[in-house]
């Protein structure tokens, strides 16, 4: 049972499947950010 | 091999589209300003699409791609780095700065924004050198990604594919400057993205869906060659022994090296300073984001599988029947998949070839004939930060520039060796890091940068780069031949230090030298970096 829990598509090395969910993560962490302040003028801007 | 009819026919709908789009360029360039930083005008999309089309070229495609095959899809710590740095970092901590600080000194270049952020012609000149002498290798790499690619497509000679590959891009750079280049990294960016998709889908279609691919691959693990195995590999699914040669080399020379070095390319902070205002920037960070990860996900993904393809087929893996990594993604996107989608695909690697070349050759092109040239003109004059009266002379000067750097690249291109493209991608990116990262962010975020920190950082930085890989790192070291014609042995330094990437070692280097002049050597600069409602630079002795 504990060795399913670690596997993920078929790969059983977390430090390879946990490389495929922080990108994923990362990506909709991109797309959100970009999404929030899309109309957001920043602070450089005076 | 794809039907050359068809090919033809779709190859050159794609050269018109980017042809008109370079004419486009050309229309909208008036001035240097539009020929250096594309007018800062540009649209969010095009930013993220050409910031991303620029940073991923057929290193990231066929190089690393080829790299996944032969040492596993450990290689997706690199997509995260990418994504996380490439994007969220840098458009977030480093791109907006980046943006308002060109604006507010009127820089036009990444060599040009250094000097006159530290208002020294030293900057200038020593970045500009450091782009001139690095990124040919680069330029050459990326030039022999795609023409080999050209070259097993369409049974064409390879020097015909590599020289009339490099025509067609110079062109439109010369003749369009930044504003071509952009919209048609845009157009190139689109193309990847599309192509890229549909070569994972149809890979993951091929080898029985996600979960049955990556348990086939895992599988293989006891097929891993022994000299591999020796050096710390333990299957394509899981990561190098800790401490293992592998493991150092993945982690400092793939993940470490490219994942940071992405901060402080010329060629790349430059598309921050085509923005108009932050909200584009913000914008930009939505697509950017997923882009790279569908390209380089889909890249690497796809590399290791290719071992269960050529496995299942042949009863080999890649390395063992392709030979040279770098022609193991283009072998299987041949050999594996439907007419249609090997031209889809040659069309996104050219895409990909030549959004980043294109974007590479205006950069060294701008390094030549408007930083150097300028220094040249000025030498023996005091650094006038504010003197931009020889802007608009030098967009001859950069088209100059621009048709030498191409020689330049195109001669170092038949240098180089096989297997090369990923390597070089890593050293050009771990030099930028090395030499510009620590002086490039002071800049950004100090209101008194200080002038003599950053030459000392600038200057260490470059210089242990250079000398950790002529004389330690084992890959660069016994290839020249320089550390054994001058010592009689291949590297100074034993095991694990001659398989540490040559950044580990330089940019902590760099930086510290940084910290410590900044304690010794009080600045006299002061630089606002907040501007207020579009006012010049405001500098004074501090």
């Amino acid at each position: 049972m504990a060795s399913e829990v670690r596997r993920l598509f078929g790969i059983d090395d977390p430090w390879v499947w946990s490389a495929y969910v922080l990108s994923i993560g990362f990506a909709m962490i991109c797309a959100v950010y970009g999404i929030l302040n899309w109309n957001k003028e920043g602070d450089l801007n005076g | 091999m794809v039907d050359t009819l068809t090919f033809v026919i779709v190859a050159l709908v794609y050269v018109a589209l980017t042809i008109g789009l370079g004419y486009l360029g050309w229309k909208r360039t008036a001035s240097s300003d539009d020929f250096m930083v594309a007018g800062r005008n540009v649209h969010p999309v095009i930013i993220a699409l050409s910031y991303g089309a620029t940073f991923l070229s057929t290193s990231a495609i066929v190089g690393f791609g080829g790299v996944s095959a032969q040492l596993g899809i450990g290689t997706l710590w690199l997509v995260m780095m990418n994504i996380l740095v490439g994007i969220l970092v840098a458009f977030i901590l480093f791109g907006k700065r980046t943006r308002a600080l060109g604006m507010k000194l009127k820089a036009v270049t990444f060599s040009d924004l250094m000097a006159k952020a530290y208002r020294s012609r030293f900057m200038q000149v020593a970045t500009a050198v450091v782009i001139l002498v690095g990124m040919p290798l680069y330029t050459a790499a990326i030039l022999i990604g795609g023409a080999r690619f050209i070259e097993g497509t369409l049974d064409i000679n390879y020097d015909l594919a590599l020289l009339s590959f490099a025509a067609i891009v110079a062109l439109y750079v010369i003749l369009g400057g930044l504003i071509a280049v952009m919209y048609t990294d845009a157009l190139q960016g689109g193309i990847m993205f599309i192509g890229m998709f549909i070569l994972l889908a149809f890979t993951m279609y091929l080898l029985g869906g996600v979960t049955p691919a990556f348990e086939k691959l895992t599988s293989m693990a006891d097929m891993v060659p022994a000299g591999l195995s020796s050096a710390g590999m333990t299957g394509w699914t899981s990561f190098p022994i800790l401490g293992s040669p592998l493991w150092f080399t993945f982690v400092t020379t793939f993940i470490l090296s490219v994942g940071i070095g992405v901060l402080a390319q010329p060629q790349l902070v430059v598309r921050f300073m085509t923005a108009k205002d932050d909200r584009s920037l913000n914008r930009a960070v939505a697509v950017g984001g997923i882009f790279v990860l569908v390209i380089t996900g889909a890249a690497y993904t796809v590399g290791g599988l290719t071992n269960v393809y050529f496995h299942e087929k042949y009863g080999m893996i890649a390395t063992e029947y392709v030979g040279n990594i770098d022609k193991i993604i283009p072998t299987f996107v041949n050999e594996s998949m439907p007419d249609l989608f090997v031209i889809v695909f040659l069309l996104a690697l050219l895409a990909a070839a030549m959004s980043t070349l294109s974007s590479l050759l205006h950069t060294m092109g701008t390094a030549a004939g408007y930083d150097l040239w300028r220094a040249i003109k000025d030498r023996g004059k005091p650094y006038d930060p504010s003197d931009n009266k020889n802007i608009p002379k030098s967009f001859r000067a950069s088209q100059i520039g621009t048709v030498l750097m191409i020689v330049v690249s195109v001669v170092v291109a038949y240098q180089l060796p096989g297997d090369i493209i990923a390597r070089a991608t890593a050293m050009f990116m771990g030099l930028c890091c090395a030499a510009f990262l620590p002086a490039f962010a002071h800049c950004l975020y100090s209101k008194r940068p200080n002038e003599m920190a950053a030459k000392a950082s600038l200057v260490v930085g470059t210089v242990t780069w250079f000398l950790w890989t002529a004389f330690v790192h084992i890959k660069e070291s016994s290839a020249r031949g320089l550390c054994q014609w001058l010592f009689g042995r291949p590297s100074l330094l034993d095991s694990p230090w001659t398989v540490v990437d040559p950044v580990i070692i330089a940019l902590p280097m760099s930086i510290l030298t940084l910290v410590v002049v900044i304690f010794v050597w009080r600045s006299k600069v002061v630089i606002d970096t907040v501007p207020e409602n579009n006012e010049m630079v405001s500098m004074g002795k501090g």
